[in-house]
């Protein structure tokens, strides 16, 4: 059987991929949103021209935004930690799947919450994470209630950590 | 036997790709450590009855060559993957996007958007119906511009985010494909052909009647003649129902079965 090839994305996509109702999993007015603005950043540090689409998942819901202007915001409900199977457990966060320009598939990362330190720590994917790169995983708080703020770095000193999958 | 044959990440064509590929190397995870949603991805996306017809989202009908464009989700087991959620764009039959950031200042068509999505059906099976895109010159590394190929961009979300799929799907017989540097970056010819929607006659749809026209034309002598009031049996047609249709089936990578069951 032969999988069928990905593509990149190109630049063109904005006008396609997000309807309003795909942007969030969650009116942003219920008491349990949690608004995550951040930037896609290049090797430069430049955020990425024609910008990038991110899609967000967690056990319960998944949404799509893109970045206008270098910044995308998502409104969702912080998830619920996880058990696998296995026994391991999983701190609540949310799969992160980017798609941009020049790249011709995903880019995978996750985001962790920053007032779980206790879940994190214990977190069975953290864990295989080199100790340094583990806060790159973590959204940091902004000093609003409920705002968190969370930069994809595609290079560089800070760069994202990113994930393969099997 | 499982083949893949995805291009490189960093598309060696694209002028961007140097800054953008990641160079640290990825942490690896099994997908049982991503994330599976229970239903279709994007449930509070309300899909519309038209949604997956392309050439009723204007006034009145786009230019171009009409196509049936469908096919079967599977996984790599062959296995059809119901309730997947398809999206496509596109540019319309000058190869121009309604995007505000196209800027090749090729014309817009007032009744193409290019932009449809579907969920497949219990079988797998997935249907748009849109018109041909037309080909466009676009940029490649260090300045080079070349035409791209006919191209409809896809994304499938099917059971979980591990079997995530972007792609482009192109037209078979396109002369075009061979200098198209984006699915050439594609290392195996079997890897290209996935890619490649094959020509379906058994599904076209041939019909010589249409409705009255909106506009006038232009008779043998050159006198303007104004839409008639017509009175054949295409006048009860609110349009030619006429396409040419192409299956373009898609193969996921892993197992639907354990999210679905």
């Amino acid at each position: 059987m032969i999988l069928t090839p990905a593509q990149t994305c190109g630049p063109l996509f904005g006008f396609a991929m997000t309807p309003p109702d795909i942007t969030r999993t969650v009116a942003e007015d219920d008491p349990a949103a949690v608004v995550l603005e951040g930037m896609v950043l290049d090797g430069r540090g430049d955020h990425v021209d024609y910008g990038a689409f991110l899609e967000l998942w967690s056990r319960e819901q998944a949404c799509r935004v893109r970045t206008l202007e270098g910044r995308f915001r998502a409104v969702v409900r912080k998830p619920e930690p996880v058990t696998l199977p296995g026994g391991n457990r999983l701190a609540p966060h949310l799969s992160i799947f980017l798609f941009t320009r020049g790249l011709a598939g995903p880019l995978v990362t996750k985001v962790y919450f920053p007032d779980e330190e206790q879940a994190n720590r214990s977190d069975a994917i953290l864990r295989q994470v080199p100790e340094a790169r583990r806060p790159l995983l973590i959204a940091q708080p902004t000093g609003v209630e409920r705002h968190l703020r969370y930069d994809i770095r595609l290079q560089g000193e800070r760069e994202s950590v990113f994930f393969s999958i099997d | 036997m499982i083949e893949s044959f995805d291009p490189p990440l960093a598309d060696s064509n694209s002028s961007v790709s140097t800054l953008r590929v990641p160079l640290a190397a990825p942490v690896h995870l099994d997908k049982e450590w991503f994330h599976h949603l229970p239903g279709p991805a994007f449930g509070q996306l309300k899909l519309g009855a038209f949604d997956h017809d392309l050439t009723v989202q204007g006034v009145s009908e786009p230019i171009g060559t009409r196509v049936i464009v469908h096919g079967t989700v599977t996984d790599s087991g062959g296995v059809p993957v119901k309730n997947a959620l398809v999206e496509i764009w596109q540019a319309n039959a000058a190869g121009g996007y309604r995007d505000s950031m196209d800027v090749s200042g090729f014309p817009l068509d007032a009744n193409f958007y290019g932009a449809g999505r579907c969920l497949t059906d219990s079988r797998g099976h997935y249907r748009f119906l849109t018109i041909r895109p037309g080909p466009y010159p676009a940029m490649f590394k260090d300045g080079a511009r070349a035409w791209r190929a006919s191209h409809i961009h896809f994304s499938v979300l099917g059971a979980g985010c591990s079997s995530r799929l972007v792609t482009q799907m192109y037209f078979e017989g396109d002369p075009l494909i061979r200098m198209d540097r984006m699915i050439n970056a594609i290392p195996d010819r079997r890897g290209q052909e996935r890619l490649i929607a094959v020509l379906d006659e058994e599904n076209s749809i041939a019909e010589s009647f249409g409705p009255a026209r909106a506009l006038p034309t232009v008779d043998g002598s050159g006198a303007v003649v104004h839409p008639p009031r017509r009175t054949d049996p295409g006048a009860l047609l609110t349009r030619n129902p006429s396409a040419l249709a192409y299956r373009f089936d898609i193969v996921l990578r892993g197992s639907a079965a354990t999210p679905f069951e």
